[in-house]
């Protein structure tokens, strides 16, 4: 069976470089493609995907174990995305319309007690483009507040009241409704 | 826990980008936590569309590249290419091997003073340095074999590359024993010319044709001249000054194809680390 990712980690952070090797042959194409859906600049890509495996055989030792290895990429990829986009001043090129199963753990605890799945998808597909993007960059890309205001672009306030009300609809619709 | 995947034709929708969002948003969340799935995406992109290159993250992380690895960069090398011509472990014993190969044939070359003695020496002296450094890099010599496996290249090339390495330190070296023995200078130094032009011309030429015939091709030729020439009456004519020059035209020639070349080296489409005796698809 192929060592898991977890093991490959350990081994990086030992200097092993046939495991970055083949954590970039497992990691990269779906982190290059989420990435693109993101930013729609190669070269961004190019360079955030490059960085990141950098920063992964750098700070190995760091990774402690306890969530998903291909979560704790995706962190330090989207981060990478984030400031590098910063530096370039500019803004994702890409909206993000995608997004998903947002709320915090009190919400999403309930959501996932009582409700189906189909009804997630078209309360979230009911919310604004600016509020799935919010919700996107925060609840499920994982940003703070103030990281997700830099990808897209929009003062950190907004980002709040976007979010805010983002839950509020969702949680109208998806709680309070009785099933 | 986790029995449910993402089947292929959505999969698909999304790394061509045609998933809508809540569906693209889903994927994405099941892709953190499904090693499956995510091995399917890898299925469906091909390692060299993925934007940036392994071998740029090579060269970082081998980082803080040694002095070697920086001339070569210096000197037009990929940066890739210059980490595992220079990884800094390996050289040693190939470095050695291969030096050993070419300063034993100078010895040898000194010694033969016969017409057949010296058309055999001919005929291999070309051949050795590669001959020694391939061997140099087995599992059993070489610390960092597997860093060449894993790498995206065909092993051929790996040999070549640090072949080429070798036989351009070998050069002075080898010009400096010629002029200290007192050796049959123009056959104890000269040979060392067509092998690094043999040596040169067939990476280059690997980018547009098959390695290993490019390799069989240019030995074939060099051997047939070798032993034209031994017919001839006179074994040296292959070490003339005129050969002399026309090999070093077919090192630059090689240099500029090099130079030129795709990475049609690349494992054919695939990135499937290398195994020892399957260079050849």
């Amino acid at each position: 069976m192929q060592p898991p990712d977890s093991e490959l980690l350990k081994a990086v952070a030992d200097g092993d470089t046939v495991a970055l090797a083949e954590l970039y042959q497992r990691h990269a194409p779906w982190l290059s493609i989420r990435l693109t859906r993101r930013c729609n600049d190669d070269g961004v890509v190019a360079d955030v995907l490059q960085d990141t495996f950098v920063a992964v055989w750098r700070g190995a030792g760091s990774y402690r174990g306890e969530a998903e290895v291909a979560g704790w990429l995706w962190g330090v990829a989207v981060r990478r995305l984030v400031s590098r986009l910063r530096r370039r001043a500019g803004r994702a090129e890409v909206p993000f319309e995608d997004v998903r199963d947002g709320l915090e753990a009190s919400v999403e605890e309930q959501v996932l007690e009582g409700v189906e799945y189909g009804d997630l998808g078209s309360a979230l597909a009911r919310l604004s483009p600016e509020m799935r993007a919010v919700v996107q960059a925060t609840v499920l890309d994982g940003l703070t507040a103030r990281e997700a205001a830099r990808l897209l672009g929009i003062p950190t306030n907004t980002v709040k009241t976007r979010l805010f009300r983002a839950k509020a609809q969702l949680r109208r619709e998806l709680v309070e409704v009785p099933l | 826990m986790n029995t449910w995947h993402v089947d292929a034709s959505t999969l698909g929708a999304w790394v061509e980008g045609t998933s809508g969002p809540i569906a693209s948003a889903s994927i994405e969340q099941h892709l953190v936590q499904c090693a499956q799935c995510r091995a399917a995406v890898a299925g469906l992109v091909r390692i060299e569309d993925v934007p940036g290159s392994w071998d740029d993250v090579l060269a970082e992380v081998s980082g803080g590249a040694g002095l070697v690895e920086r001339v070569l960069v210096r000197l037009g090398l990929r940066a890739g290419d210059a980490v595992v011509v220079g990884a800094a472990p390996v050289l040693r014993i190939a470095w050695s091997a291969g030096l050993a190969a070419v300063l034993g044939f100078i010895l040898v070359a000194s010694m033969v003073g016969d017409d057949h003695g010296q058309a055999l020496f001919l005929a291999l002296a070309p051949l050795m340095p590669v001959a020694g450094v391939a061997a140099a890099y087995g599992p059993s010599a070489d610390p960092s074999y597997e860093l060449g496996l894993a790498a995206p290249y065909r092993m051929i090339r790996l040999v070549l590359l640090r072949s080429a390495a070798v036989l351009l330190a070998a050069v002075p070296i080898t010009v400096a024993a010629g002029l200290l023995l007192p050796l049959d200078g123009a056959t104890g130094v000269a040979w060392v010319l067509p092998a690094l032009a043999f040596t040169v011309l067939v990476l280059g030429a690997g980018s547009w044709v098959d390695p290993w015939a490019a390799a069989v091709t240019v030995g074939a030729g060099w051997v047939t001249a070798v032993a034209v020439s031994a017919r001839l009456g006179d074994v040296l004519a292959v070490l003339a000054p005129s050969a002399v020059v026309g090999y070093v035209v077919l090192i630059v020639a090689g240099a500029l194809l090099i130079a030129l070349g795709t990475p049609a080296w690349r494992l054919d489409g695939q990135w499937a680390p290398m195994q020892p005796g399957r260079e050849r698809t």
